[in-house]
């Protein structure tokens, strides 16, 4: 929620507002009201009216006494209010709160603002404007990031834009082709109480994008969790990154309200030894990461330790995901090899395999190419091409499936992803049982 | 003169208690670095020569030298 900013005088601007503010307006009309007129205020141009304690009915009656038409959630079955079906109601009254919310015509008709008309009416606690509330912190910048979405509908349209359908806002606010092709922006699922380890470089702890969230950090190779290389903060953004970046930044992350487990086990330099790489799974299973992701490897063997650490995670109910490596065609490299670990191909924005991308033992392939995500600030954004960005889609897209059924967990998880991916005209040995998709 | 040392990733055969496990391999020449409990891996550093004895160790299920990765500078062109 925003925090309220200081209540303002009336000003002129906010008469002509108030013209878009009826009790029936859609939040995107007031919303481009608001961007229109420009400045950081955050009023809608309505009113909500507190009544004192026991004293709804007679303030409603007082209200009607006004001239206004009244509206009342009691109309509607559970109290449901349909807000777009409230026509031109002046006011409509929430009995459940003792609250009534005033239109900006009805409000400024009768100086429902000022101090005075408030004062002689004993119903009145008090009169506030209403005020319009967001989900990030960055407020200011998502209206002008809506305004510029909602001029670019305009020129499209031709037209003067309406309240925009969900499938518009999501096209039109933007998300990566990744995030796209995997299904991400209708699905309704968020990670929230899903754990995700993203054991890397690191993660750029500061970074504005992920202000608010939840990270367990720690470090097992000598160096502050502190990201300075860039792999990791790219990968955690792409299985974790928010769901409305600022401005007019695409969405590029899956999981959004995860919890992110960041475990460096490579170094600032992007080298790391095997017994980090362990001690990494080991933490991260021993913290119940439902999902596990590891963007790295070695062309090596199956390694034994790696197929006891993917076994011991399946054994919990815990999911592990590794890149299958960009050496062209080579086998899938270690700990993605490993039959308890599942292996990620990449795919160009085509949805064929990437040129790079290994192949042989492969579960399953997500975008790699050209891929958008977090990069540690002041750079803050960055393309990255890889495995290494295949493996977050899967990553970010396991967590929302976990958190669709508690029985998805483990192998149960690891069926479901190959399960419902798309299947593609291209070999089980280059992109496994095909792009992962996320749950609706 | 000693022989040097290098890193050694042991994998314990399931149901292995790794503690116990980690001991028998200090007796049999291990310097252990980590005992990994939740994954059944013991870290640690012997010289070459000495890979054969631990592999024999009452529930070894295998030795094996620690990796090291690369992911490249962070400009690399593939990650």
């Amino acid at each position: 929620m925003a925090k309220r900013p200081t209540p303002r005088t009336r000003t002129s601007s906010r008469d002509a507002a108030a013209a878009a503010a009826g009790t029936g307006s859609s939040v995107e009309a007031m919303l481009l009201a608001a961007a229109e007129r420009g400045g950081d205020s955050l009023e809608t141009g309505r009113f909500l009216v507190t009544f004192k304690e026991g004293a709804l009915d007679d303030g409603a009656k007082g209200l009607k006494a006004r001239g206004m038409r009244m509206a009342d959630a009691r109309d509607f079955t559970d109290q449901a209010v349909e807000m777009s079906a409230l026509g031109d109601a002046d006011a409509v009254l929430f009995p459940e709160v003792g609250v009534a919310l005033v239109s900006g015509p009805a409000a400024a008709e009768r100086s429902l603002g000022a101090a005075e008309a408030t004062a002689d009416d004993a119903t009145v606690e008090i009169v506030e404007p209403e005020y319009f509330v967001f989900s990030e912190d960055t407020h200011g910048e998502y209206l002008r990031g809506f305004l510029r979405a909602a001029e670019t509908i305009a020129r499209d349209l031709g037209d003067v834009p309406g309240p925009m359908t969900e499938q518009e806002e999501v096209a039109v606010l933007g998300a990566t082709w990744g995030i796209n092709a995997c299904k991400v922006p209708p699905s309704t699922r968020t990670g929230l109480g899903i754990r995700v380890a993203v054991l890397d470089t690191g993660m750029d702890l500061g970074h504005p994008d992920f202000a608010g969230r939840v990270f367990v950090s720690q470090s097992f190779v000598g160096q502050p969790v502190q990201d300075l290389h860039s792999h990791g903060t790219h990968c955690i953004g792409t299985a974790c990154g928010p769901k409305t970046p600022p401005g007019v930044t695409p969405r590029y992350g899956v999981a959004f309200r995860s919890t992110i487990f960041v475990g460096k086990v490579l170094t600032n330099s992007g080298g790391g030894v095997g017994g980090s790489v362990i001690a990494g799974m080991n933490w991260a299973i021993a913290n119940n990461c439902h999902v596990i992701s590891m963007s790295l490897g070695s062309q090596a063997p199956v390694q034994a330790a790696y197929t006891n650490a993917g076994q011991a995670a399946l054994n919990k109910g815990l999911l592990m995901v590794a890149a299958a490596g960009n050496n062209s065609g080579l086998p899938t490299m270690a700990p993605a090899n490993s039959p308890t670990i599942m292996a990620v191909a990449s795919l160009d924005p085509n949805l064929s395999p990437s040129a790079f991308s290994n192949q042989g033992k492969m579960q399953i392939a997500a975008p790699g190419r050209d891929v958008f995500s977090s990069m540690p600030m002041p750079r803050r954004y960055g393309l990255k091409n890889g495995t290494s960005m295949a493996t977050p889609h899967v990553a970010g897209c396991a967590a929302l499936w976990a958190q669709t059924s508690a029985t998805l967990r483990g192998q149960a998880l690891w069926n479901r992803l190959l399960l419902t991916a798309k299947p593609l005209p291209f070999p089980l040995v280059k992109v496994g049982r095909g792009l992962v998709q996320a749950p609706a | 003169m000693p022989a040097s040392k290098i890193d050694l990733t042991i994998t314990l055969a399931p149901g292995t208690d790794a503690a116990a496990a980690a001991k028998r391999l200090v007796a049999a020449g291990l310097e252990v670095g980590e005992v990994l409990d939740a994954v059944g891996v013991v870290l640690g550093r012997a010289p070459k020569s000495a890979k054969a004895k631990l592999a024999k160790v009452d529930g070894v299920a295998d030795v094996a030298v620690t990796p090291t990765f690369e992911v490249g500078p962070p400009d690399a062109e593939l990650s």
